[in-house]
């Protein structure tokens, strides 16, 4: 017996030693390892700050449309063109021409934020699955917003002309630009985008939003290699502020792409193709080879082009595209990192965790929960080795209440279209409250609203209609529209007789709106209005109001009215979306022009009026005073309740999370990733 | 013997449609579909939704028609081989699948092994000392054991080790070795990492086979024969190997069989917790977002795995006890 004992203990022991030291030895050398880097990280750190002070490095990134442009603006010269030693191999063995020779004749000069950076690096990004946030880093719009927010400036395309008409706009593609795979990059991959992609009946069955104006789709025609047109049937005034968000980009890689297409290539190579690659037909084989964040094989004009195919890779990996088309003022071509490795981690406390560690390189507020985890990265920034960086923030309205007002119960359809019942309900509850417990009184009371620092004003005291909590006016108002109590003075009665009780639905994809709903919930318990609560996840919510499936409903919106996001033109604001939050039948109603869907009130009219009248106005006065037809339009009817307002907009009020081993950083970072210029990023071997 | 496999055989092939059926009526039963879902995600963006939109995404993926054509399509496709085109992923179903379930496997493998080298020696030493001190230990971390989640577990394990080592036990790499070469640095670097998912995911399934083991000595070591031999002089390890313990074995080998499932299951949810590049984030990604054939063919896979491990298990089990071959 005495002998068994030892042998089963001893097997334990081993059992946990063998467990034990396999994580234990590789850590111990890490821990040893990791104060030496950090204080070298530092003392560079301020040796750069310095070099930073003696240039004119702003923070911030500076844009010059050409090598010119950056000359006559500074002073100084660019004469040469260096690339990153990763390239210098295969330029040696002339399996790649020189850099001169990759870059376009007019490279786009950008400034970095701090200083001229240093090749190499790779940078690591964890993301939560598939190609989350991959746009950050891999996008050209054809225009480009100012990582500071300076506004709209030349991308992909130098100059844009407008016809005197609004009809046709004519734009001068970069010259010289080349795909990653050495072929020139033109007016021909636009065409082709056009052509195939845009107006191809299996691809796009509706077309594309962005060409059309008045339901119809514009016309995309060559004149020259570097010289397209766009035309249309209807002014279009705000074409050249769309395409700095222009999604999906209007190129593709015609060389490349015209083989897995049946209208370039002979449609029963094509579908034999899919057919042996497991498509079922070649529309999802096109989709798949049209890919740049997944097909490895697809040409790119984009800093980074993917190594690793698909999107379910364990790591996603990237490289520098070698005919990159930017350089820094030194004449380094961008980007400076060599490669990016994206591992995907399931789950956000994991990330959170990640980068607390230290070993992200950079993560989006959006993943890390915004405010909520803002305490603990703090905390822990200095022994993580990494800094948090105010970023600029749109401004969402949280916590706002949308009816059915196509309900199909008679009582509630009127009681939700009347306008003094909406306000009841907006001042039932205590704004305050819901900012004091839910946002530590950081966030602002508010209707929904533009930014306060907005061109609209935000911060307008027409924002702010009903929003003073006032239980007594509501009763009044209750009382007024016939909603008695019962008997025991519990609860209010519909004026059929049925006690009155509200379901709320409940976006569950912002963290806090549940809290907040659940305090609205209890203002009105006050004022009798029974409510219950139900959390539904964002696609389910989606889902009951499409189908109309739903009392209240509680999300948040977000009605823009801060470049580069255009109120007037948002589906949210606007009577232009099948899923219309206020009503969507109405929106229906005027987007048939009259043969679906439900007549609605003028103002509804009038805002669809709006949204086409913008659209054809070139002139940015009267498009503002479109847009604040809108939002007083909004203001007067009240239509849905808004409740908490993000603060600042412009201000920096979110956070985005850099490694120490990352520099060159906007600070603060524009807002969304791609303006803020990652090409300039740069990491510091360790 | 053979005639027994052939019966088991035969006896999967109805789990297996059950599996199918059940497994494609579950992952249909939510309302919406991988399209409203779509839908949600560009309107998320601000882009602005025709209904021409939705209705040709749907006759593209097929999702307007009847649920039992959809069925059909599926599972003729299956028995071909062809598992299905991702809609999330673009990409055949057949390649995301081929490149995550190997990781996968592997730790539920290694737990598996994990829970033996662990389980049975306690299990055995907490029957033999009954009551004492060993026992009553082992039997708390064993009621933990059984009643904390897995993926709870994880988190505290990870914290834990974070607060200890300041290293972050994410993922099957460490970064800088994650675009390496394989080689052997690469592997030890794997075995560094692999070692608290396999223990997080084992550790349910040890606790219950410690019980498991505990039990059926107890109920073997009272009994005449071993009394008679041990009377007789026979030394108590050699009593203890040769005697009860083969008895009490049986069942614990049958137990892999639900072990199997228990430890895949569990290493979903670790596996998302721990960032690990297994099945499992793509399982998530696909059940939330509806993309039917991946997340069904992702069940239906861990399924038949799962039967064909009953199988391995029940053919053990014949081979070590003659009685079931016997019964046949």
């Amino acid at each position: 017996m005495k002998r068994f004992r030892l042998f089963a203990s001893l097997l334990i022991v081993l059992g946990l030693v063998l467990a034990g030291c396999g994580g234990a030895q590789p850590q111990e050398a890490e821990m040893a390892e990791e104060p030496a880097m950090e204080e070298e990280a530092a003392s560079e750190d301020d040796a750069m700050a310095d070099e930073g002070m003696m240039g004119d490095f702003t923070g911030q990134v500076v844009q010059y449309n050409t090598i010119a442009d950056y000359e006559a603006a500074t002073g100084n010269e660019i004469s040469s063109f260096q690339q990153s030693p990763m390239l210098d191999a295969a330029v040696a063995d002339g399996t790649l021409p020189p850099v001169e020779a990759r870059l376009p004749d007019e490279p786009l000069v950008m400034q970095p934020a701090d200083q001229i950076g240093e090749y190499g690096g790779t940078m690591r990004n964890v993301h939560e699955g598939n190609f989350d946030f991959l746009e950050d880093l891999l996008r050209e719009f054809p225009h480009v917003y100012g990582s500071n927010m300076q506004g709209v400036l030349p991308n992909v395309f130098m100059n844009a002309e407008t016809s005197e008409d609004g009809l046709s706009t004519t734009f001068t593609i970069r010259p010289g630009i080349k795909w990653s795979d050495g072929h020139p990059f033109g007016a021909d991959d636009f065409v082709f985008w056009y052509e195939a992609i845009a107006s191809n009946t299996e691809l796009n069955p509706t077309g594309v939003n962005n060409m059309k104006v008045g339901g119809e789709m514009g016309t995309v025609t060559k004149v020259d290699e570097n010289t397209i047109i766009m035309e249309f049937k209807a002014p279009y005034g705000v074409l050249l502020e769309r395409l700095n968000r222009w999604r999906p980009m209007p190129y593709a890689p015609a060389h490349y792409l015209a083989q897995f297409h049946p209208d370039y290539t002979d449609p029963a190579a094509v579908d034999a193709l899919a057919e042996e690659r497991g498509f079922s037909n070649w529309v999802e084989l096109f989709e798949a080879e049209h890919d740049w964040y997944g097909n490895p094989d697809e040409p790119t004009i984009f800093a980074w082009k993917a190594v690793t195919r698909g999107a379910s890779v364990p790591v996603q990996e990237l490289e520098r595209n070698p005919y990159y088309w930017k350089i820094d003022t030194a004449g380094n071509q961008l980007p400076y990192v060599d490669r990016i490795a994206r591992p995907n981690l399931g789950d956000r406390e994991a990330i959170l965790l990640d980068v607390i560690a230290g070993q992200n390189d950079y993560m989006n507020p959006y993943t890390l929960g915004y405010l909520t985890n803002y305490p603990v990265l703090k905390q822990n920034e200095e022994s993580g080795g990494y800094r948090v960086l105010p970023q600029f923030g749109w401004s969402d309205v949280l916590g706002v209440v949308t009816f059915n007002m196509s309900i199909d119960d008679d009582v509630l359809r009127e009681l939700f279209r009347n306008k003094d019942f909406r306000v009841a309900l907006s001042i039932g509850y205590d704004r305050d409250r819901i900012n004091e417990v839910v946002f530590n009184g950081l966030y602002k009371p508010s209707q929904v609203a533009p930014p306060d620092a907005s061109v609209y004003n935000g911060a307008d005291p027409g924002f702010k209609l009903h929003t003073e909590h006032d239980p007594d006016r509501a009763n009044e108002i209750l009382d007024g529209l016939g909603l008695t109590w019962n008997d025991d003075q519990s609860q209010r009665m519909l004026p059929d007789g049925r006690p009155f009780e509200l379901s709320a639905q409940v976006h569950t994809g912002w963290v806090q709106q549940v809290p907040i709903a659940e305090l609205i919930a209890q203002g009105w318990e006050d004022i009798g209005l029974k409510t219950t609560i139900v959390p539904l996840d964002g696609q389910l919510h989606t889902e009951r109001r499409l189908a109309g499936d739903y009392e209240l409903q509680v999300r948040p919106v977000n009605w823009a009215g801060q470049a580069p996001i255009i109120g007037a033109m948002r589906g949210e604001p606007m009577p232009i979306s099948n899923s219309w939050l206020v009503n969507p039948p109405w929106a229906q109603y005027v987007m048939s022009g009259g043969e679906q869907g439900e007549e609605p009130p003028d103002d509804v009219k009038r805002l669809y009026e709006i949204f086409e009248e913008f659209i054809a106005e070139p002139d940015a006065q009267k498009r503002f005073d479109l847009e604040s037809e809108m939002y007083k339009i909004h203001q007067d009817n009240l239509w849905v309740i808004g409740s908490i307002k993000q603060p600042g907009d412009l201000e920096a009020v979110w956070y985005a999370v850099f490694s120490n081993r990352m520099y060159n950083i906007p600070n603060p970072v524009a807002p969304e990733w791609y303006y803020a210029a990652p090409e300039t990023w740069a990491y510091r071997a360790e | 013997m053979l005639i027994y496999i052939l019966r088991r055989v035969i006896v999967m092939i109805p789990v297996t449609i059950l599996i199918s059926v059940i497994g494609f009526i579950i992952i249909q039963a939510p309302p919406g579909d991988f399209v409203s879902s779509y839908i949600a995600g560009l309107e998320a963006q601000g882009d602005i939704i025709e209904p021409e939109l939705i209705d040709s995404l749907r006759a593209r993926y097929g999702l307007g028609e009847p649920v039992y054509v959809q069925y059909w399509r599926w599972v003729s496709n299956f028995v071909e081989g062809d598992l299905g085109y991702s809609m999330i992923y673009r990409e055949p179903v057949v390649d995301i699948i081929a490149q995550r379930l190997p990781s996968s496997f592997t730790i539920s493998l290694l737990s598996l092994i994990l829970v033996f080298v662990i389980g049975i020696p306690i299990g055995i030493l907490s029957a033999t000392k009954q009551y004492s001190l060993a026992d009553y230990t082992f039997t708390v971390i064993g009621f933990l054991g059984v009643a904390t989640p897995n993926f709870l577990l994880a988190l505290v394990g990870l914290w834990l080790l974070f607060s200890w080592t300041g290293t972050v036990s994410i993922g099957l790499y460490s970064p800088e070795m994650q675009n390496a070469p394989f080689g052997l640095a690469k592997f030890l670097d794997l075995l560094s990492h692999i070692w608290l998912p396999a223990l997080i995911v084992g550790t349910a399934g040890t606790a219950e086979l410690i019980r498991t083991m505990r039990a059926n000595l107890l109920d073997e070591l009272p009994k005449q024969y071993v009394t008679v031999a041990r009377a007789r002089g026979v030394k108590p390890t050699k009593l203890l190997y040769k005697y009860p313990l083969r008895i009490a074995i049986n069942p614990v080998i049958s137990t892999v069989g639900w072990l199997l499932p228990v430890l895949v299951e569990g290493e979903v949810l670790v596996s998302l917790v721990l960032g690990l590049p297994t099945i499992a984030p793509v399982l998530l990604d696909s059940l939330m977002q509806q993309d039917m054939f991946l997340a069904t063919s992702i069940i239906m896979i861990l399924g038949i795995l799962t039967l064909v491990g009953t199988l391995l298990s029940d053919i053990l089990l014949a081979i070590v006890d003659p009685r079931i071959r016997g019964a046949v």
